[in-house]
């Protein structure tokens, strides 16, 4: 706290800093910081991290709809291991017949 | 000295469900409706399902394609769940954020990516308390979050991550006083444990009506109630209505239906317990869909300051109000 209490804006000298930038380790004033994901970065960080990611978005244009087939793949699995549970299950529990009588194990 | 109370120490459960239920009674018809049209069929589909594979001739046959018609049900439920609580969301924050077809698409395309693998992880982490709190938050608030406006999944999931974490305490007693997932571990944990006892009660007392009540209330106190109380009332309610029907039906209209002549049996039959769920479900989902709004609102407004401009916002149209 110290050390950023000395430091000046980088393009500000004449400002106090208030906070430091994580990707460029550089100190920055009020208003050349910008709240980012929870994180406070620099005006030019975040441009470059939005260029960044704007670029990495057109090459992974089909990876939500290829995630989304995936998780339609194991829904089916998932539903389709439920119904062959169900199916095996005796019909004495689906029509409640096992409240009637005690189970075999514990008849004498 | 005592610490004064702000918006991010989090509200406590009662607080938080109280609020839940405001906004759900505030909520306009057309959230209603993205919520009802996408969950009802998917309840209507399991219960299908159910009554067919555990009873019908053909249902091995039919297992395959009835699962990938529920699959694709479950992703039409997300989808109006999540749209429900982006609506609720607009309400908070007094906006209204258009449905454009891109938006929409991408919304199908976060929920199916992510939502299933909900019925992989929160079963798994059922059997350790925290983590499911932990899991449990972090598919709801991906619900919320989801809502189409970012794409981006990473992204996404990080924040929900984040958010899930916060005020573990009182998220996890707003699960355990809304979740019906917890009425779901509740009621196959008494079925198991109440079916055991309830056998060997017969075995020594035999068929005796009332020891087999007693035994089987005290054991709903024990094992039901205390997972799930809300969810518990709201069961015993349903039943005494599902119940009661077939009887009123005969008193005042003279109908005799298959539910009265099969007295006592129909409640023991596994379509009428899921029945019960499945309402139960209804009923419960929609508030807490609610206090998970609410919860993501305030995670993220302690870092956009979200609701310190809606705050503004509402102040200035006082203000112009009175001029």
């Amino acid at each position: 706290m110290n050390e950023l209490q000395k430091k000046r804006c980088f393009h500000h000298p004449q400002r106090e800093a208030v906070a430091r930038c994580p990707e460029c380790r550089g100190f920055f004033c009020r208003e050349c910081i910008v709240d980012h994901e929870s994180r406070a970065l620099c005006a030019d960080c975040m441009a470059r991290l939005s260029a960044s990611r704007a670029s990495g978005r057109g090459g992974h244009r089909f990876i939500p709809p290829l995630y989304a087939v995936a998780g339609l793949i194991w829904l089916w699995f998932v539903f389709y291991a439920f119904g062959r549970i169900l199916l095996a299950l005796p019909s004495s529990f689906h029509e409640g017949d096992i409240w009637a009588q005690p189970a075999e194990w514990m008849a004498p | 000295m005592k610490k004064s109370r702000t918006i991010g120490d989090g509200d406590g459960p009662f607080v938080t469900a109280e609020s839940a239920v405001m906004l759900a009674r505030r909520a306009p018809l057309d959230a209603w409706a993205c919520y009802l049209g996408g969950s009802i069929p998917f309840v209507l589909g399991i219960l299908y399902f159910w009554s067919d594979m555990s009873r019908g001739a053909y249902a091995r046959e039919r297992c395959a394609p009835a699962a990938l018609g529920l699959a694709f049900l479950f992703i039409c439920m997300k989808t109006g769940q999540s749209m429900y609580a982006a609506r609720l969301l607009d309400m908070l924050t007094h906006r209204r954020r258009p449905w454009t077809l891109r938006r929409l698409r991408r919304l199908v395309w976060v929920q199916s990516a992510v939502q299933p693998w909900g019925l992989l992880a929160i079963p798994l982490s059922m059997p350790a308390l925290i983590p499911f709190v932990y899991v449990y938050g972090y598919f709801q608030n991906l619900t919320v979050l989801g809502d189409g406006d970012d794409s981006d999944l990473k992204s996404l999931r990080r924040r929900a991550r984040q958010l899930a974490g916060k005020h573990l305490f009182s998220h996890s007693l707003t699960l355990w006083l809304l979740s019906p997932w917890m009425l779901g571990l509740a009621m196959v944990l008494s079925f198991g444990v109440v079916w055991l006892m309830m056998t060997i009660v017969m075995r020594h007392a035999g068929h005796d009506a009332v020891v087999v009540f007693v035994v089987g209330a005290l054991f709903f106190v024990m094992f039901v109630w205390p997972l799930s109380p809300l969810g518990s009332v709201l069961i015993l309610n349903l039943a005494a209505l599902f119940v009661g029907i077939p009887e009123l039906l005969r008193i005042f209209l003279g109908w005799d239906t298959v539910f009265r002549l099969s007295a006592g049996y129909a409640v023991a039959n596994t379509t009428f317990l899921v029945t019960l769920f499945g309402v139960a479900y209804l009923c419960m989902d929609p508030l807490l869909k609610a206090a998970y709004v609410i919860r993501c609102f305030k995670g993220e407004s302690l870092r956009n300051g979200l609701d310190l401009k809606v705050a503004l916002a509402e102040l200035r149209e006082a203000r112009e109000a009175a001029s």
